[in-house]
């Protein structure tokens, strides 16, 4: 699954065409993820990649460096033994 | 619409980098076509060396401007300036659309630089600030204008110059800077440059391979340097002495001792820091790297007057953003080769101090990927809350290379190539090649000078007392004596060829 990552009003906002979610950490839009992830899959490894939008950066940054993170993250779903 | 980098082609028509290299290979194109006999680079503008009484008595443009070729010759000095700015608003117009930025403003910015750039460069070109009372290739300009003073500055003054009513711009007509800004690109501007110096690397290597490859190679221990001692050191005293964050120290330690904004960046990026870290420390970085500009070039030079390629080095270790590195290269260059010239009647070749810096720079560049990469795991490694199982990917180096230096590399390569396998097409390959890496260059760095003082806004100091007061003892304390004793370590008595030998 593929999400935007973005940052404004100096929170992370984490999105795709479906969801959408803002954090003052990644940590905390990893469990905002992780949550949304269990209500479409039950169980199992889901693998999830966030491209940060490099709009975001002043546009006399992005001729020092045109990229700033993307990341691969692998999230384990298991709601059937929470239940 | 979000600018995302997913594959590894993306941003190839979006980035000035790779525009860069793209505008880059594409002079050097033009400048190869020497070899089938077509000038095809000759039409570019270039200043001549005049006198103000001499001009003032009889005025013509074409004791001003000139074509870089014969063949061009017969076209009168404005049209030949017309063609130049036609070309160079059409093509960097294009990148400037591919890269998403406003062409309008686009156009207007680089029509007020352009002419401003051309201003300073005419101006500097007035005998009492350039020539020098020697003799070059036969000819003593100095004498020639009949001159009873003059300061001797070589193309020095002109980069100066440039430099200058850029600061002014930037500092004291902001409205009209900010009217011009969508245009003052000097990262774009000094890195297409910097793949046109590739030709010149070439030549050094034809000329002097031992001496070419030995300062490639001494530039790799430069970026040891950088990376594992001067980041730890800056780190520890940020984070012991000034009570920075980890975040604030790791990003301002990479622009203290790497290579400036774009190693503040990626290692902001690297260990995911809010962009507001990297942005404010950019700033900071951008001031720093002007005063390192104007200062170091001269005092290097009075200094050690007799250590050309231990003082470019020094300055590629120590003058961090690749625009103020190489406008530092460029003015340091002038300012030795014009005072050599004055104390021994000797000229050394130009371009060599210039080199000096930017291959150690080019080294520090390359690795900045791989640094951030390793910054990453390390990073995430002590996260405790990671239970994510988060892996950096691969991709994250490559989208931190800067491209224009694979683009700087395959034109050096393609020189050496020629050098070695088909040697009788040199000749001609240079015809074309020497105006792409003279004039063409040369210009680029004047709109470098003049949009980096554009861009350079010293009221941006206020509030950041303690990271500035880092900077400076960082900088002045630790970073620029260690870089020269290295640069002194590897390249001492290294000296450029003398014209004519």
């Amino acid at each position: 699954m593929e999400f935007t990552l973005t940052f404004s009003d100096n929170q992370w906002v984490c999105y795709n065409a479906e969801f959408k979610i803002a954090a003052d950490s990644l940590d905390e839009i990893d469990t905002g993820i992780e949550k949304y992830l269990s209500t479409i899959y039950p169980s199992g490894k889901i693998q999830v990649k966030m491209f940060f939008d490099f709009d975001r950066f002043p546009q006399w940054h992005r001729q020092y460096m045109p990229h700033y993170f993307n990341r691969d993250l692998t999230f384990e779903i298991n709601t059937q033994n929470d239940n | 619409m979000a600018t995302l980098n997913k594959k590894w082609h993306h941003g190839m028509f979006r980035t000035e980098d790779w525009w860069s290299a793209w505008l880059g290979l594409f002079f050097f194109g033009l400048g190869l076509l020497s070899i089938w006999g077509l000038d095809a680079v000759g039409w570019i503008a270039k200043p001549k060396t005049w006198e103000f009484t001499n001009l003032m008595n009889d005025f013509s443009w074409s004791k001003l401007i000139k074509s870089s070729s014969k063949a061009y010759g017969h076209l009168p000095p404005l049209v030949v300036l017309g063609i130049t700015y036609v070309i160079f608003t059409a093509l960097t117009g294009i990148g400037a659309y591919f890269q998403k930025m406003n062409v309008k403003r686009w156009i207007l910015g680089f029509s007020a630089i352009f002419l401003l750039t051309w201003m300073a460069w005419i101006v500097g070109h007035e005998a009492h600030f350039k020539a020098i009372d020697a003799v070059v290739k036969g000819k003593n300009q100095y004498q020639a204008f009949d001159l009873s003073w003059g300061l001797q500055l070589g193309g020095g003054f002109s980069f100066l110059l440039a430099l200058t009513i850029g600061l002014i711009i930037g500092n004291f007509f902001k409205g009209f800077a900010a009217k011009i800004k969508e245009a003052a690109k000097p990262e774009w501007f000094i890195k297409t440059a910097i793949v046109l110096l590739g030709i010149k690397l070439g030549m050094m290597t034809m000329k002097a391979s031992g001496f070419t490859y030995e300062l490639a190679l001494a530039g790799a221990a430069a970026a040891f340097v950088a990376y594992l001692l001067f980041w730890p050191i800056i780190y520890f005293v940020g984070r012991k002495w000034f009570g920075l964050n980890r975040a604030s120290a790791a990003v301002l330690s990479s622009g203290i001792s790497i290579c400036g904004v774009s190693a503040s960046i990626a290692t902001a990026g690297a260990i995911k820091a809010k962009p507001i870290i990297p942005i404010a420390v950019s700033t900071l970085i951008v001031i720093y790297a002007m005063f390192e500009l104007v200062i170091l070039p001269p005092a290097y030079t009075a200094m050690a007057p007799d250590q050309p390629i231990v003082n470019g080095a020094a300055l590629g270790m120590t003058v961090k953003t690749d625009g103020a590195d190489a406008a530092a290269g460029a003015i340091l260059d002038e300012l030795m080769v014009s005072k050599h010239l004055k104390l021994t009647a000797q000229k050394w070749e130009e371009g060599w101090i210039l080199s000096a810096a930017l291959l150690t720079k080019i080294w520090i560049d390359i690795f900045i990927g791989i640094w951030s990469f390793v910054l990453a795991i390390i990073w995430i490694r002590n996260d405790k809350s990671n239970k994510n199982k988060e892996k950096i990917p691969w991709s994250e180096i490559w989208f931190r290379f800067p491209k224009f230096i694979l683009a700087y590399l395959l034109v050096w390569g393609i020189y050496l190539g020629m050098m070695y396998l088909a040697p009788e097409i040199l000749h001609d390959a240079k015809l074309g090649g020497n105006i792409a890496q003279g004039p063409f260059r040369k210009f680029l760095f004047m709109l470098t000078f003049l949009s980096i003082g554009i861009i350079t806004d010293f009221s941006k100091l206020k509030g950041m007392g303690r990271l500035a007061l880092l900077y400076t003892i960082a900088l002045f304390g630790f970073i620029a004596p260690v870089a020269y004793l290295v640069a002194y370590i590897f390249h001492h008595g290294m000296l450029p060829p003398i014209l004519g030998q």
